[in-house]
């Protein structure tokens, strides 16, 4: 887990009388492994660590060269030390691990065929391995009854072998609390006490951790393939700022599953479950496959003649483009160059464009930790953001770091940090300090020192304080002993981190965060902080933002304006979703042409003159920019049915139709020609990729597929029998099963080496286990320090006083996320939170059903919920918070609350009834289109753009 | 006037007969591959198949008689006519009968040892102007083995002209009524026989050929009609090698001494030559093709002191006047 | 030479020996029950799908001919929601009967494979459903596995204890 490249601990040890370097910083197993050669293991894990509970990973070791008998050990707890002698091929230790697996085969069933994880198990593998082939055991085999895990999880406990994975990084790693090991002797099982959802955000990762097929993700199962039947691509998560490495995977034309792609600084080997489950939105049932507003000459055929014949009578015309934090860094960056600097929108509020200036200057001086930094912070404060439903791969890191504190008493006492039972047992209950403050409950108040419940406007008093006293050194008396012992601690702390974020939409607080990670910087040199935007290209749209960019209330300014010479608008995958229900109306009403690029039915393509039907991400090449400001690439899984095309394309059609005249309105048939195009206009654009597109040509393009791929002479036979040619890809990886070796690609479509079919098989392709990848591209990152013009932030709309602060689940926002019914499927009920003195107050009853009414701040409009009232002990005052579905605000000035009439909760109960049966048929809408379209293909041979004529 | 008539008849009766029998050559070579191979061979069309020749022409006439664009088209063109019109111009001094043949040439072997070097002409252009690499190849080992292989064709009849004492070729066959010159020259029958098979390009001796390692050899971009001209110039040449050992070696139309003269002579020398082209196709059958290099070694090391060996002990023994 | 010669002479020998060759269509010839020609899918012995759609076929074939999607019905049986095989690529190397796990896919002696139109070969799994058991008139793979379906619950299948009760005590 500790910093891979330079490795100054390497010894010799003998492993069959070959002589290795191998690090002492890990266990014997991980040592071997990073020799790249093979060992089989279950239970361990390069992040978990070692327990011994498989004993899968025996090897032979000798006293010395002299010892012919030696002993066995298990590589995975045994130390590396100096000039050891083991063997991985002496009879001793292969008929061992040969028996291992022969008896975890006396229980396991027969049932590969119809098992998900069949053809990437490492079961299988581990067996093929060890040689193990006949089950000599006639007995009859133990069964169990499964679970249901909820949506995501598939359970068939019968295949267990016990290793215990599950339950390490269900409960130890990720710290879920639902989920556990039951039963004792022959009759372990794994699950939850009883049926339902699993809780945590990260239940996904138990199909990795798996070695076998308990656990298996069931929306890939009800719309399976093998994985050596998936064509998979380099893909980043579009749904939130952290940008973790994905790979995708697709088979006849639709997207199947995401799978983690390590990346050591980010992701590493786990994933959220909005990543890994969330990308059904790219099959969703309002995807928009045909443009609006053009007349093709040929029906089924669009040109780009009929697009510019369209747009013909635009030309010269003004429009403003509005971006989004959606689109890719290139489509934002092209946007706004065609419409220019004056008359383009990031698409944020007014209220959002305050933070983001705010953060831009932010930037200039602070970079922000990746991931496997903020794992070594021995302090977190996290101000007002609840990450674990923003960002919840930084929580899963954050829970990793608060293990800092154990592993180091663990050391003191001599126990390495990969024995992780041993440390567990010594650390007990220690952790480092992690202290909250925040206006509501978040899944991390388990594991926090501290967790300083209060409004919005006492944690700005209290930042301010902060500052203050750390300026001016006064006495400490004002402030509480839990704040007094987290400035002491964070004073401390050899790496601490703070974490801030927009969610919580105060501008105020935002300034206030900014203002004390300012100052104690200076106090303390190692501190590391990280501010969290809300979406995927959020910070990309940062590095575009100047003095002129416009806010969405600007820009409905100018269209509603009549003296202003605007035309219309450009939407650039931008949903509108910040406008309210007046300002919408106010665009519907307007005779200003709207153009829209999307690839989903919203609010905003209802109104739009054109649209043209966008790619989402599994179909498009483009960059997008994280939380840190890297810049990671994505690729296409298949190439998109026409019209469907990347948002690049149809501006390079919309410029040359509009803007005949601008420089870049220049054919472009790449994203690396795009690239071109930008780097002649402009020396600054951060990506040059002109030399990398150089390097890329002298390696040879990887294949996509498997070189196991079947069914190429057969699945489009009966379309035609004659084999359609194979799709042509304008990037560097191949619609194909023939390409370059997996091995030199800087960014791995998917796993496999020989051998190794599951996603285990990475540590054929780290510098050692669980390091830097060998062929990792150097990260490219936006350097905010050149920014030299200081924006003058704009003056914040006066804050309101907030009452009641929703809480927003991570299955809930954007409209990807709301695209994807089984996340719907997830809400339960509506719940709000109070402390008993408020409900004594107010007169209601704990459980109870309550009506609640809510006044938005910026419009006054009045709303009614019904939510089940709940107590929270830890809640002080008239803190109000709770999770209501379908809030169209955040920020909500006044709150009323009564209880609920019978009659009330009754309807309520019906419309969740309804949403819940309307989620699960579209559920089984989207499989039964998608089963239609598996057996007529939709094919594209080039995946390029639309044809001249 | 009359007479040259009847020659011009004579003629045409012979191309008529031998082009079809050329063609029926093809069928009759698969049929008798096929009954020594177990396989029973073409029988679907016509009685016994023996119209599967027809059909094939058929269909070989209604290809695309194509020449590739980067070809030297003249030369591509005539290659296959020079092959065809070198063997069926040999024929002209074949004596078929004590009357019939075309023509008594006096020096009728030299020319048919002429047409003979002339027909390579045909496979090296062919090879040369396909602007291919398999053809070249063919055509460059064509030449390089029929160059060889002409030497001792011709050293090795030169003992039946010493013997017959003229290259007359009626002549000679009158010249074994006493009896048949495989009786001495039986070297020089075998020698003939194999620079016989080499010179029309036949297994084993297919080399310009040898699809295995050139494709098609020297007609690799051959279609149509122009293939079916080199292929009705390789059955010819078939018959002419038979026809010439006949000739040459096995009395040409004379019966064989103990039998009665009931069969009229023309019968007896179709006969001979039938038994020759069974042998040719016996030999394609049973016998792999060598390697270039062993065939040209064969011929220079083996061939060519066996043909001189001959030639000289066949001129001592005339002057001991032994024979 | 004498090699030759004697090779000669046995070629000639067989001038007297019968044809093998066997005049199809009017003469039918002997093909076992194992010979490797149309490719069927065969059921349970209870009229189930055999096929659960595994795509072992699909990735043992040396042509790819073979193509599939996996579907899970209502009774709990995973089946082919499509299948297909181009018999206009299929080389009958029979693969795809060894890699059968559940003894779905089997190659019949049927070799009369010819048609006029290419596109006529892409057969359909309604074109190679057949309703027997082809060789193997016994085997049931749900049987077998541990998988529950609609008429077999844990623990009933061939060599299984019952469920597990995981609130149990005794060792």
């Amino acid at each position: 887990m500790s910093d891979d490249n330079n490795t100054p601990n390497t010894v010799t040890v003998y492993i069959d009388d070959q002589p290795y370097q191998v690090s002492t910083d890990d266990n014997l197993l991980a040592g071997v492994l990073s020799q790249k050669l093979n060992l089989p293991y279950f239970c361990w894990h390069p992040s978990m660590g070692s327990v011994g509970a498989c004993r899968q990973c025996a090897v032979t070791q000798y006293q010395d060269e002299n010892d012919q008998r030696g002993r066995l050990v298990m590589a995975c707890t045994t130390p590396v030390t100096d000039g050891m002698r083991i063997s991985l091929k002496d009879s001793q230790s292969e008929t061992f691990r040969e028996q291992v697996i022969s008896a975890m085969m006396t229980n396991h069933p027969h049932d590969c065929p119809v098992c998900a994880e069949g053809g990437e198990c490492h079961l299988q593998d581990m067996t093929v391995m060890t040689g193990h082939s006949t089950r000599e055991y006639k007995g009859d085999k133990r069964t169990f009854v499964n679970q249901n895990l909820g949506e995501f999880v598939g359970h068939e406990m019968n295949r267990c072998i016990t290793c215990y994975r599950c339950v390490r990084y269900y409960k130890d790693y990720a710290g879920g609390t639902d989920f556990g090991v039951y039963g004792t002797s022959n009759k372990v099982c794994f699950g939850r006490q009883e049926e339902g959802q699993l809780e945590s955000e990260f239940s996904g990762n138990l199909i990795e951790v798996c070695p076998t097929g308990v656990f298996t993700n069931k929306l890939f199962s009800a719309h399976y393939t093998r994985k050596w039947d998936l064509q998979s691509a380099p893909s980043i998560c579009s749904f939130c700022s952290v940008g973790c490495n994905t790979s995708v995977g697709e088979r006849y034309g639709s997207v199947r599953r995401v799978m983690n792609r390590y990346n050591y600084d980010i992701n590493g080997y786990f994933l959220c479950d909005k990543g890994r489950f969330g990308i059904g939105f790219v099959n969703g049932l309002t995807r928009i496959r045909k443009t609006k507003g053009i007349s093709p000459q040929f029906p089924n055929k669009l040109s780009r003649l009929d697009v510019s014949k369209a747009l013909v009578h635009f030309k010269g015309k003004h429009f403003i483009g509005v971006g989004s934090a959606r689109a890719s860094f290139e489509a934002n960056y092209y946007l706004q160059q065609l419409v220019g600097k004056k008359q383009f929108s990031l698409g944020y509020s007014h209220n959002e464009m305050v933070f983001a200036e705010q953060h831009q200057q932010f930037l200039k001086h602070h970079k922000a930790p990746s991931l496997a930094e903020i794992e070594q912070s021995d302090f977190v404060l996290i101000i007002d953001e609840d990450i674990t439903q923003i960002a919840p791969r930084i929580a899963l890191s954050v829970r990793q770091a608060l293990r800092n504190a154990s592993i180091e008493q663990a050391e003191k006492l001599g126990v390495p940090s990969w024995q992780d039972s041993a440390v567990r047992t010594i650390g007990g209950n220690t952790l480092s300090p992690l202290y909250l403050l925040q206006s509501k409950a978040t899944k991390l108040d388990d594991v926090a020192e501290a967790v300083i419940l209060q409004k919005t406007q006492d944690t700005i008093e209290l930042l301010h304080l902060f500052t203050t006293l750390l300026q001016n050194n006064h006495e400490l008396s004002k402030l509480s002993d839990d704040n007094v012992s987290l400035l002491n601690k964070l004073l401390a702390a050899k790496k601490p981190l703070i974490v801030g974020g927009w969610s919580h939409q105060s501008s105020a607080l935002f300034s206030a965060t900014i203002e004390f990670i300012a100052v104690l910087s200076k106090a303390k040199h190692t501190l590391r902080a990280c501010l969290l935007p809300p979406e995927a290209n959020s910070i990309g749209q940062l590095a575009l933002m100047d003095e002129n960019s416009l806010s969405i209330e600007q820009v409905l300014y100018k269209v509603m304006d009549t003296e202003d010479e605007i035309d219309g608008l450009i939407l650039l995958e931008n949903d509108f979703a910040v406008l309210n229900d007046a300002q919408l109306n106010c665009l519907k009403e307007t005779d200003k042409t709207i153009i829209c690029l999307d690839h989903s039915d919203n609010q905003i393509t209802a109104l739009a003159d054109i649209i043209f039907p966008a790619a989402p991400i599994t179909e498009s090449d483009g960059h997008l920019v994280n939380y840190q400001g890297q810049i990671q690439a994505f690729y296409q899984v298949h190439p998109s049915v026409l019209p469907v095309q990347e948002s690049w394309r149809w501006l390079s059609l919309i410029a040359k139709a509009i803007y005949p005249k601008h420089a870049l309105a220049q054919e472009v048939d790449s994203l690396a020609e795009l690239h071109q195009l930008f780097f002649q206009q402009d020396a600054n654009w951060p990506l040059n990729t002109a030399a990398n597109a150089n390097d890329a040509k002298a390696i040879k393009a990887i294949a996509r597929e498997p070189h196991r791929a079947s069914g190429r002479t057969a699945k489009m036979a009966n379309i035609s029998v004659h084999e359609a040619k194979v799709s042509q890809s304008t990037d560097n990886y191949r619609f194909s099963m023939e390409g370059g070796d997996l091995n030199h690609a800087t960014e791995m479509p998917f796993t496999w080496s020989p051998g190794w079919n599951s996603n285990q098989s990475i540590h054929q392709f780290q510098r050692k286990v669980a390091g830097q990848l060998t062929h990792q591209a150097n990260a490219q990152f936006i350097d905010f320090t050149d920014i030299k013009r200081v924006i003058e932030p704009r003056t914040p709309l006066s804050e309101h006083q907030q009452c009641f602060y929703p809480q927003i689940p991570w299955h809930r926002s954007g409209l990807q996320s709301s695209l994807n019914p089984e996340f719907a499927l997830l809400h339960q009920v509506n719940k709000v939170f109070m402390s008993s003195t408020e409900i004594a107050k107010r007169q209601l009853m704990e459980n109870h059903w309550v009506s609640l009414e809510l006044t938005a701040a910026c419009t006054g409009e009045k709303r009614q919920y019904i939510a089940q009232l709940l107590l929270d002990e830890k809640l002080t005052g008239d803190l109000i918070y709770g999770d209501i579905d379908q809030l169209p605000d955040r920020i909500y000035s006044e709150v009323s609350v009564s209880i609920a009439s019978a009659q009330q909760v009754e309807s309520y109960q019906n419309r969740c009834q309804q949403l819940r049966q309307k989620a699960n048929q579209d559920k089984a809408l989207i499989l039964e289109k998608l089963k239609v379209q598996d057996a007529y293909i939709p094919i594209r041979l080039v995946s390029g753009g639309l044809d001249n004529a | 006037m009359p007479e040259m008539i009847w020659k011009l008849v004579e003629i045409s009766i012979i191309i008529a007969l031998l082009i079809p029998m050329a063609a029926m050559l093809v069928w009759v070579e698969r049929r008798m591959i096929g009954i020594w191979q177990d396989r029973l061979g073409p029988n679907r069309v016509g009685p016994f198949g023996i119209l599967q020749s027809f059909a094939d022409l058929l269909k070989i006439l209604g290809k695309e008689d194509w020449i590739p664009p980067f070809s030297e088209k003249l030369v591509f063109t005539l290659a296959p006519i020079i092959g065809a019109v070198c063997v069926l111009m040999s024929f002209a001094v074949i004596p078929f009968a004590p009357d019939i043949g075309v023509s008594d040439l006096n020096i009728g072997l030299l020319f048919f040892l002429a047409m003979a070097s002339l027909a390579v002409y045909s496979v090296v252009l062919a090879g040369w102007a396909s602007n291919s690499k398999y053809a070249l190849l063919g055509g460059m080992r064509a030449a390089a083995q029929t160059v060889s292989y002409e030497v001792f064709m011709g050293l090795s009849v030169m003992g039946v002209v010493i013997l017959s004492g003229s290259f007359n070729l009626r002549e000679v066959v009158l010249a074994q009524s006493e009896g048949w010159f495989i009786q001495s020259q039986f070297i020089g029958c075998f020698v003939f026989l194999v620079a016989g098979i080499a010179e029309s390009h036949r297994l084993p001796f297919d080399l310009p050929e040898a699809e295995t390692e050139l494709t098609a050899g020297f007609h690799t971009e051959y279609s149509g009609l122009k293939f079916a001209l080199f292929f009705l110039g390789e059955y010819l040449g078939v018959t002419l090698i038979s026809a010439m050992s006949v000739v040459l070696f096995f009395g040409g139309w004379l019966m064989p001494a103990p039998l009665d003269t009931w069969l009229p002579a023309i019968v007896w020398f179709i006969v001979k030559i039938a038994f020759f082209i069974l042998f040719f196709i016996l030999l394609r059958t049973s016998l792999p093709r060598p390697r270039f290099d062993q065939l040209l070694a064969f011929g220079w090391l083996v061939m060519l002191p066996l043909a001189l060996f001959n030639l000289l002990a066949t001129a001592a023994l005339k002057l001991m006047e032994v024979l | 030479m004498f090699s030759q010669l004697r090779t000669m002479w046995l070629v000639l020998k067989h001038t007297f020996t019968k044809a093998d060759t066997v005049e199809y269509p009017e003469q039918k010839p002997y093909l076992a029950p194992r010979y490797r020609g149309r490719i069927v899918l065969t059921r349970e012995p209870n009229g189930e799908e055999r096929c659960v759609a595994c795509n072992l076929c699909a990735v043992a074939c040396p042509v790819d001919c073979i193509a599939l999607q996996q579907t899970i019905d209502d009774d709990g049986r995973k089946r082919a929601e499509f299948f297909r095989i181009n018999f206009s690529r299929c080389i009958l190397c029979g693969f795809c009967e060894e890699a059968c796990p559940t003894y779905a896919i089997q190659l019949t002696p049927d070799v009369e494979l010819a048609e006029y139109d290419r596109q006529n070969l892409v057969y359909e799994k309604e074109h190679l459903l057949i309703k027997g058991v082809g060789k193997y008139p016994d085997y049931s793979f749900y049987q077998q596995s541990g998988i529950k379906i609609k008429d077999k619950d844990k623990g009933e299948g061939v060599q299984e204890k019952p469920p597990i009760d995981v609130k149990g005590l005794m060792p």
